[in-house]
């Protein structure tokens, strides 16, 4: 049975969220009161959208229509219309980014990207991290492919459960490196654990994999911190 | 006419009549209208797969439909009610037609007259169109009107039942009974909550029968949420055909 904290998303944004985006943004430029940052997030209803609350309060913010909500049922999308905020698409956020990226292509590119797929109701079965990152992988590729110029940068927070399945890697790399990039030779199977598990694995998976899509897309990676609150494991990366 | 009797100040008299009714169904049916809340939410399960169909478009109307549907049975507003559920039905046909007919859809957003000369429909007559993409006669009773003597729930049946409000049958009047302003009826807020249920039922069945291949990668939540709404009859028909 996996642990999932009720407050994991508190303690994510004091340790990790907030802070870590807050340095990335420092290195990414100086921020005025003309900078808008445009933020998506993966929102469940139920938690009051703590991170929006705190994105504003720490002058990341500065119009609730900046920030885009993604949440995955139309009865969601429904309770959120109220929020102020610019509500996307209700369907899984892995489902919509690897199978029809185009349909949001047009919403892209973001300066702060928060994907909380525990956030969402997940289905706990083989597969599920392996297509999470999946989307982080088209995530990249559709930052990259709007970005405005000057190349922009952001912070992305990836966050998912630890369950007791491994992660694919060899089904997962074969699928990234199916994504073609022009010069990029593509990851190496045997540079990574057949099957990621235990834990301490999963997260340097996730870690280095994160790393290498940046790269991929021809960003420089500012840094990054990860944080484990019960099974809910949360990385944030700078990337410009 | 004084200055205070407007037009706009009926209609709030009216909302009032209609948040009267909403208590009433809420304090009676809450568990139905739960249930039906949330199984309306099977249409989202499916914008899940079906990303990448020229149609997905429809979802949102299709949910939309739907969930009007239920509001406005909750209001004792029954002939709307109905009017939108056939909307949701048809809209779910319409989604399946034309995520296999991409030239025909492209018509159809830019408001053209596609149809087929008059009389004739592209999905057939007797929803043939279906019977033939799904390839096998078991599936009839889904889409034929019921025989005597069976009573399975089928598209003819319950469009057929669905339309005698669009149409303004004479016991599916909204003003039926001398009323003038919608009055909570429960007889008719549980006709309503069985044809949602039938109507769902079928649009997932019939989901599931066409895209097979895409139910078969849903994830175990989605997937539940589509097969809880069937109803017994229909699961039987999927099973035999080994599509459950």
């Amino acid at each position: 049975m996996s642990n999932v904290p009720v407050d994991y998303r508190s303690q994510l944004l004091s340790g990790l969220w907030i802070p870590n985006i807050l340095k990335f943004s420092d290195m990414l430029g100086p921020r005025t009161g003309n900078k808008h940052y445009k933020v998506l997030s993966l929102a469940s209803t139920d938690n009051e959208h703590l991170e929006v609350r705190n994105l504003v309060q720490n002058g990341l913010v500065f119009k609730k229509k900046d920030i885009h909500l993604w949440t995955y049922t139309h009865l969601k999308a429904l309770r959120l219309v109220d929020s102020g905020c610019r509500v996307m698409a209700p369907s899984r956020y892995e489902n919509t980014l690897t199978q029809n990226p185009q349909s949001v292509e047009a919403e892209f590119p973001f300066q702060i990207i928060n994907l909380d797929f525990v956030s969402q109701d997940m289905s706990l079965e083989s597969g599920r991290a392996e297509r999470e990152i999946e989307s982080i992988e088209a995530t990249f590729r559709l930052q990259s492919e709007n970005a405005q110029k000057p190349h922009c940068g952001f912070s992305i927070a990836y966050t998912t459960l630890l369950d007791s399945l491994p992660i694919n890697c060899y089904d997962l790399i074969q699928r990234l490196n199916s994504h073609h990039r022009d010069g990029w030779s593509g990851i190496l199977t045997k540079d990574f654990p057949p099957d990621a598990l235990p834990s301490a694995v999963k997260t340097e998976t996730i870690q280095r994999l994160l790393t290498v899509m940046a790269v991929k897309y021809g960003y420089h990676v500012l840094g990054f911190e990860g944080l484990l609150v019960g099974d809910v494991y949360s990385i944030v990366v700078g990337a410009k | 006419m004084s200055p205070g009797k407007t037009k706009s100040v009926d209609l709030e008299k009216t909302r009032k009549t209609l948040n009267k009714n909403l208590n009433s169904t809420v304090k009676n049916f809450k568990s139905d209208l739960d249930s039906m809340m949330e199984s309306i939410q099977s249409i989202s399960h499916w914008s899940n797969v079906l990303q990448d169909t020229n149609s997905l478009g429809l979802v949102n109307e299709i949910f939309m439909d739907s969930y009007m549907s239920i509001d406005f049975s909750s209001m004792a507003l029954y002939k709307y009610a109905d009017t939108a559920l056939r909307s949701a039905l048809e809209n779910s046909l319409n989604w399946i037609y034309f995520s296999n007919h991409p030239v025909e859809f492209g018509w159809w957003k830019t408001g053209d007259e596609w149809f087929l000369p008059m009389g004739s429909h592209p999905w057939g007559r007797g929803y043939e169109y279906f019977k033939l993409l799904i390839g096998d006669t078991r599936v009839a009773p889904i889409f034929d009107k019921p025989q005597q003597g069976r009573k399975t729930v089928s598209v003819a049946g319950v469009y057929s039942e669905l339309s005698k409000s669009s149409h303004s049958n004479s016991l599916k009047m909204q003003t039926a009974g001398g009323e003038l302003s919608p009055t909570y009826d429960a007889g008719r807020f549980k006709e309503f909550r069985d044809r949602i249920r039938d109507v769902l039922s079928l649009v997932n069945a019939i989901m599931i029968l066409v895209f097979q291949d895409e139910f078969g990668k849903m994830n175990k939540l989605d997937k539940k949420g589509v097969t809880s709404v069937l109803l017994p009859e229909h699961e039987a028909i999927l099973k035999s055909m080994r599509r459950l």
